[in-house]
């Protein structure tokens, strides 16, 4: 089946790249701190309190440590996001840089249940993942339903 | 590349005509409506009933007696080897005042505690100190205890201090638990426990700092627990061994395997408490002998370059 793939605009395209490699920096550093829990630089009282974030039950998802699924997130998005990828043709690379944010909100979603509800903490860092997930998701469902032509994007009158 | 698609009539059919900015927008209210839910959630919710005024309950006398009666051998064998928890010693320090306390008008050599009862490192430090102090004098009214459930280690199996007592020809030492494991919704924290004294207050404020503890990194570990101050010449903060070397053991269990050296957890304890010793025997003088002279005490002399 033959689709066709709009440009998006430059903007987008910085944006989303900027975006997944600050994404990627935090889920380095968490990943770092899960197995080497002395690096993690953080509060430890009160609201924050990271170390209790990272060490709790929740920081692990079907048995992987939850920094290591962040850490292979932002590494395919960084391959997704980069100008190469967006140059690209192929339908479903598109469809799949979209599919991958979606399914990482829902996850962040989670997560903040987990911080807010389960564990009463924030972490920092794990924020940090969760505004760059939530502001990817925004540049992406603005661009990427007009770039694979699920809407119109004739502007309304 | 890129150029505006505003200005660009997508070639395959819209799906319904829908703007563009539809699902954007639909993104962002169903995040945020999530978020504000969870938030609100949690600040309606009914906080679990907490009270202050926790219940004491003191250690049986079985578990006593396996805390106090390890046998020597053990020691001997554990020496400071425990592979599976790597254990820390404790710092020396030279140059400050001697710290004594009179006890029964004589001056005894102080062991300083400041911790508390949330904490999961107190609680695996608590296990090293109780099996080392037991070496020199004998505990009394030591309670059961546990770690916060919601901090990290949750219910790291313990002690308390709070409302025990030590005696010993040799050394007097003095335990303050400074917050209960139940979290105050208030606060956000925990329930507070024992205040401390301006003497404990100035010394965790002098040693429990950067500039004496080698191993803090920066300023803001200044303070932390536990930390214990032996008589001005030791200082200890942190857990000599990892909680989690603790999880899921009952303090039975824990004290039941104090006479097999092979156990790890046995070994995490024994190791760091034969260091503990070493440092202790430094100040009474290398007394008692029996103690001091022993195979796991010169062990952890040799280790930690002490005479």
């Amino acid at each position: 089946m033959s689709r066709t793939v709009e440009s998006v605009p430059r903007w987008a395209v910085a944006t989303t790249f900027l975006l997944s490699v600050i994404g990627l920096g935090f889920s380095i550093y968490l990943t770092i701190t899960h197995f080497q829990p002395h690096a993690l630089v953080c509060a430890d009282t009160g609201t924050i309190n990271c170390a209790k974030v990272t060490t709790s039950a929740q920081a692990y998802f079907l048995g992987i440590p939850v920094a290591v699924l962040g850490l292979f997130n932002f590494v395919v998005m960084v391959a997704l996001t980069s100008p190469w990828a967006w140059r690209a043709k192929n339908y479903w690379l598109h469809v799949a840089r979209f599919a991958f944010t979606v399914v990482g909100m829902g996850f962040v979603l989670w997560l903040i249940y987990a911080e807010i509800i389960l564990i009463g903490n924030l972490c920092l860092y794990c924020t940090g993942v969760h505004i760059v997930t939530f502001a990817l998701l925004i540049v992406l469902t603005r661009v990427t339903p007009t770039q694979l032509g699920w809407v119109d994007s004739t502007p309304l009158e | 590349m890129a150029k505006s698609p505003a200005n660009k009539k997508a070639q395959t059919p819209a799906i319904g005509g829908r703007p563009a900015g539809l699902f954007t927008w639909i993104a962002v209210g169903v995040v945020l409506v999530i978020v504000v839910g969870l938030v609100a959630i949690k600040m309606t919710s009914g906080s679990p009933a907490a009270n202050a005024s926790t219940t004491f309950e003191a250690v049986d006398a079985t578990t006593m007696s396996q805390l106090s009666s390890v046998p020597a051998s053990v020691f001997n064998t554990v020496g400071i080897t425990s592979p599976v928890a790597p254990i820390s010693a404790p710092t020396p320090l030279s140059g400050q005042p001697a710290l004594t306390k009179t006890v029964n008008g004589k001056s005894l050599p102080l062991i300083q505690y400041v911790g508390a009862e949330y904490c999961p490192y107190c609680a695996a430090e608590r296990w090293t100190s109780v099996v080392a102090l037991s070496r020199f004098g004998t505990f009394s009214n030591l309670g059961f205890a546990q770690s916060g459930a919601t901090d990290v280690y949750p219910n790291t199996k313990t002690f308390t201090f709070r409302q025990s007592s030590y005696t010993s020809p040799y050394i007097a030492f003095s335990g303050a638990e400074t917050f209960t494991s139940i979290p105050n919704p208030a606060t956000n924290f925990y329930f507070p426990l024992q205040k401390l004294t301006a003497t404990q207050t100035a010394l965790v404020k002098k040693y429990d700092t950067m500039k004496y503890i080698p191993t803090f990194t920066s300023t803001q570990e200044n303070g932390s627990i536990p930390f214990i101050d032996m008589g001005n010449k030791f200082l200890s903060a942190g857990a000599s061994f990892t909680p989690a070397a603790l999880a899921g053991l009952t303090q039975g269990q824990i004290a039941s395997a104090l006479s097999d050296a092979t156990n790890p957890v046995t070994q995490a304890i024994i190791a760091s408490a034969n260091e503990h010793t070493a440092a202790i025997c430094v100040l009474t003088n290398n007394k008692p002998a029996a103690v001091c002279s022993s195979a796991g005490v010169k062990a952890a002399k040799k280790a930690m370059k002490i005479k």
